[in-house]
C-alpha cells in the first residue's frame, strides 16, 4: 500500500490502537499490462492483469487475481516442411496453403483467455497457517477449474517454515468443431469436449540462513491424466525422397506423472543490492526432463528506483514420443507428437526491470525481456535436406506495472 | 510508570463494575510494562537487546509497535530513533549539570540508527551492541490498549489518563466533551488552558521540568538521533489531539523534534494542537 506519510502514520497508530480504520481495511492494487510477441508473426499475446490484495491487523490476506489476455499469430501444427506445396484444412476450416519449403503454420489462430482466482491466507495460531483458493480461467475452447490449499507451519523462533499443499485442477477441452480421434487422418469427424484431471501434491521448506540470506526448497509430485493431446497438431507421415504422403492428428499417452524440485537463494548483498538465485528440475514419465536456472539481482539506486537485470537458461530433453515425423517405411507408433513444445531445446532469457514510485507514491515498473528458443534438429530425409522441422523462434515480453 | 493514572467512568456505574475494570486495566499497563521494559532482563524487550546481532522472533505486537518506531523514524528523517537510547549514559538531566564531551558522543553514534535494523512480520535484528529503548512510545500505547478493553467491556464512555497520555473510548455519556486541563508549562500543577476533547487521544510532550542549564543554555532532555546532542530553544509543551492516543503523542514528540518550525509542523497535520514556548 503506498501512503503519504500523514496516512502511514494514522494507519499505524490505529492499527496499534487496536482501533479498526478504514485505512487498515484498503486494498492494495496491482495492474500490469503485458505484451508477448514471437518472431516471424508466430503467438503474439496481450495481456491486462490485476491483482488485489487486502491484509487485516491478523495478518490475514485475501487476494484475488483477474486477467484478460488476447492470444493471436501462427501456431506450427506439427506437419513436416516440404519441398512441395501443401494445402491444408485448419481444425476450424480454414484452407492453408503453405508454400513449398516452408514450415507449415496455422495462422488462423485467434483466442481470447479470462482467468480469476481468490487466495485466503489465515494465521491458525502462531506457529500454524493455512491458505486456500480458487482458479478459473476460459478460453473459447477450455475451461480450467482449480482449488488449491497449503498447510504451513514455522519452527526455530520462525526461523524455518515447513509446508504441505494439494492442488486440484478439472480442465474441460472443448475444441473447435470437436476433438479428434488420436491417429486418425486429417480431416477425419472430429466430435465432442473431453477432460483432464491434474493433481500436484506439494512440499516446501523455507529457512532463514542468516540475517542476509533466506533459502527455499519445494518437492512437488504432480499427476495429470485424461484427453493430454493438443487437438490442433498433427503429425506428418513422410516418404524417403521427402514427400508428404499424410497428415495424421497426434496421440499422447493419457497419464503424465511428473517429479519437480526447486531450490531458491535469496541474498543480501548490502543494504543496496539483493541477489536471487533458483534452480528447477523437473522430470517425468514422458521423458521431458528439463532444467530451470535463474538468476537476477536487484539494484537499489535510491529515491525509491531501482534496477533489476536477469538471466535465465532453460534446457528440455525431448519427449520420448516426439519425432518430428514419421517416415512411410515404418509403421505408426501407438504415442506419436511432432508438437516443438515436446522437442528437445535450449532457451536463453535476458531482461531487466526497473522500478519507480510517482509523486502520489505509487510504485511502478517496467520490464522487458528477451527470449529465444533453440532446437536441437534432426535430420529428416534426403528429400527434405535443408529443411527444419522446428526452427525455432525469438520473443520479446514488454509490461508495464503500477502498485496503488 | 511513576505516574498518576486515572480512569473516569460516565454514567455512575457500580462500585464493584469499576473497580473490576480499573483491576482489568491495571494489568492491561502492568503487561505492557512489563514486556517492554528495560530494568526487567526477562522483559520481550532486554531479550531483544541481549539478542543484538543476532535474529530476534517477535510476536504481532512487539511488530506494531517497531513499525510505528519505523514510521516516526522515518517522519522524523532519523532524527527520532529508539535506538538512541545508547546516548542516556552521557546525557544526564540531574545536578551536576554537566554536557558529555563531543567524544563520548562519536563513540556511541555508530551504534544509533534504525537503517541499521531489519524487521520483518515474525522478525527482529539489529547490529550488535545496538540498543532499543520504546520508552517513547509504551504510555500512549497502554492508554490506547486500555480503552480499546475498556470499549470491548463494553464501557462507551470512559477516559484514561495515564500520566497526561489521555485516551478515551468513546465520547462522553451526555454527547458533551470531554474538558481537559492543559498543565502550565511554567508553573507545575496549574492549568495553562481547559480545552475540549469529544473522543479519540490526546498526547503532550514537554521539555519544562527535565533539562539542563549549562552556560545559560537550556539543553532538553530530547536528543536528535543524527548528532546525538540534546535540542536547545525548543517550545515547552506541545499538546495534541488525534484519533487515538499514540497517534497524538507521535505528533507531539515530532514536532518538538521540528524546534521553532512545530507550529508548522502541525499545521500540516491537520490535527488540533496546543503549543506552549
Amino acid at each position: 500500500m503506498q501512503l503519504s506519510t500523514w496516512q502511514q502514520l494514522t494507519l499505524v497508530t490505529a492499527t496499534l490502537a487496536g482501533v479498526s480504520s478504514t485505512q487498515a481495511a484498503e486494498w492494495e492494487h496491482d495492474a500490469a499490462t503485458l505484451y508477448y510477441g514471437e518472431s516471424d508473426g508466430r503467438v503474439q499475446v496481450g495481456s491486462l492483469k490485476y491483482l488485489g490484495k487486502r491484509e487485516n491487523d491478523q495478518g490475514d490476506k485475501l487476494s484475488i487475481n483477474a486477467g484478460v489476455d488476447a492470444l493471436t499469430g501462427a501456431s506450427p501444427m506439427g506437419v513436416a516442411p516440404s519441398y512441395n506445396a501443401q494445402t491444408l484444412t485448419s481444425p476450424s476450416g480454414n484452407t492453408i496453403n503453405i508454400p513449398a519449403g516452408q514450415l507449415p503454420v496455422d495462422d488462423h489462430f485467434k483466442d481470447a483467455r479470462l482467468s480469476a482466482a481468490v487466495q485466503w491466507d489465515k494465521g491458525i495460531n502462531e506457529q500454524w497457517r493455512h491458505s486456500s483458493g480458487v482458479t478459473f480461467s476460459k478460453e473459447h475452447d477450455y475451461l480450467h477449474t482449480g482449488v488449491n490449499s497449503t498447510v504451513s507451519r514455522s519452527l526455530n523462533n520462525k526461523n524455518t517454515t515447513l509446508s504441505a499443499g494439494l492442488d486440484l485442477a478439472h480442465d474441460q477441452v472443448q475444441a473447435i468443431n470437436g476433438k479428434p480421434t488420436p491417429l486418425s487422418l486429417a480431416g477425419s469427424t472430429r466430435a465432442g469436449d473431453d477432460s483432464k484431471r491434474s493433481t500436484e501434491a506439494l512440499l516446501g521448506l523455507t529457512q532463514v540462513l542468516s540475517k542476509r540470506a533466506i533459502a527455499q526448497l519445494n518437492y512437488s509430485y504432480s499427476q495429470t491424466s485424461g484427453y493430454l493431446n493438443d487437438p490442433y497438431k498433427y503429425f506428418s507421415v513422410v516418404t524417403p525422397a521427402g514427400i508428404v504422403t499424410e497428415n495424421r492428428y497426434e496421440s499422447r499417452p493419457d497419464v503424465r506423472k511428473g517429479h519437480t524440485l526447486y531450490g531458491a537463494l535469496k541474498f543480501k548483498a548490502n543494504d543496496k543490492t539483493v541477489s536471487t538465485s533458483s534452480l528447477r528440475w523437473h522430470k517425468d514419465d514422458w521423458g521431458t526432463n528439463s532444467l530451470t536456472a535463474e538468476q537476477s539481482i536487484r539494484f537499489d539506486l535510491g529515491n525509491q528506483r531501482s534496477i533489476e537485470p536477469s538471466i535465465r537458461y532453460y534446457q528440455q530433453k525431448a519427449a520420448d514420443f516426439y519425432k518430428p515425423q514419421v517416415s512411410s517405411i515404418d509403421s505408426i507408433p501407438a504415442y506419436i507428437s511432432a508438437d516443438y513444445r515436446l522437442a528437445r531445446f535450449k532457451a536463453y532469457t535476458v531482461g531487466a526491470t526497473y522500478r519507480w514510485q510517482d509523486r502520489k507514491e505509487r510504485e511502478w515498473r517496467i520490464s522487458g525481456e528477451y527470449y529465444q528458443q533453440k532446437p536441437v534438429n534432426t535430420e529428416l530425409t534426403a528429400g527434405q535436406a535443408g529443411l527444419k522441422a522446428n526452427s525455432g523462434f525469438d520473443a520479446a515480453v514488454v509490461s508495464l506495472g503500477v502498485k496503488f | 510508570m511513576a505516574s498518576p493514572c486515572l480512569v473516569l467512568l460516565e454514567p455512575a456505574v457500580e462500585f464493584e463494575q469499576a473497580q473490576s475494570l480499573m483491576e482489568y486495566l491495571a494489568q492491561e499497563v502492568f503487561r505492557i510494562q512489563q514486556k517492554y521494559s528495560r530494568y526487567q532482563t526477562d522483559s520481550v524487550l532486554s531479550q531483544i537487546n541481549q539478542k543484538s546481532g543476532q535474529n530476534t522472533a517477535i510476536d504481532t505486537e512487539t511488530y506494531q509497535l517497531l513499525q510505528m518506531a519505523q514510521v516516526l523514524w522515518q517522519l522524523s528523517k532519523g532524527r527520532f530513533d529508539c535506538t538512541s537510547g545508547v546516548l542516556r549514559p552521557v546525557w544526564r538531566f540531574h545536578e551536576p549539570s554537566t554536557l558529555p564531551t563531543q567524544e563520548q558522543i562519536d563513540e556511541l553514534l555508530p551504534l544509533i540508527g534504525w537503517q541499521q535494523v531489519e524487521l520483518t512480520h515474525s522478525m527482529f535484528t539489529m547490529h550488535k551492541g545496538m540498543q532499543l529503548d520504546l520508552g517513547g512510545l509504551g504510555k500512549e500505547y497502554a492508554a490506547d490498549r486500555c480503552a480499546y478493553l475498556a470499549r470491548e467491556r463494553g464501557f462507551q464512555h470512559c477516559l484514561i489518563n495515564l500520566g497526561g497520555d489521555i485516551a478515551t473510548s468513546g465520547i462522553r455519556a451526555n454527547h458533551e466533551p470531554w474538558q481537559i486541563g492543559i498543565e502550565n508549562a511554567n508553573e507545575r500543577g496549574q492549568v495553562w488552558q481547559t480545552v475540549p476533547l469529544l473522543q479519540g487521544g490526546m498526547a503532550t510532550s514537554g521539555t519544562s521540568f527535565r533539562f539542563i542549564e549549562v552556560a545559560g543554555k537550556r539543553y532538553s532532555h530530547i536528543l536528535d538521533a543524527l548528532t546525538g546532542w540534546a535540542l536547545t530553544d525548543l517550545p515547552r509543551s506541545i499538546t495534541v489531539a488525534a484519533p487515538n492516543c499514540t497517534e497524538a503523542g507521535a505528533l507531539s514528540t515530532l514536532a518538538m523534534l521540528q524546534g521553532d518550525k512545530a507550529d508548522e509542523f502541525l499545521q500540516q497535520s491537520t490535527r488540533p494542537y496546543w503549543v506552549q514556548w
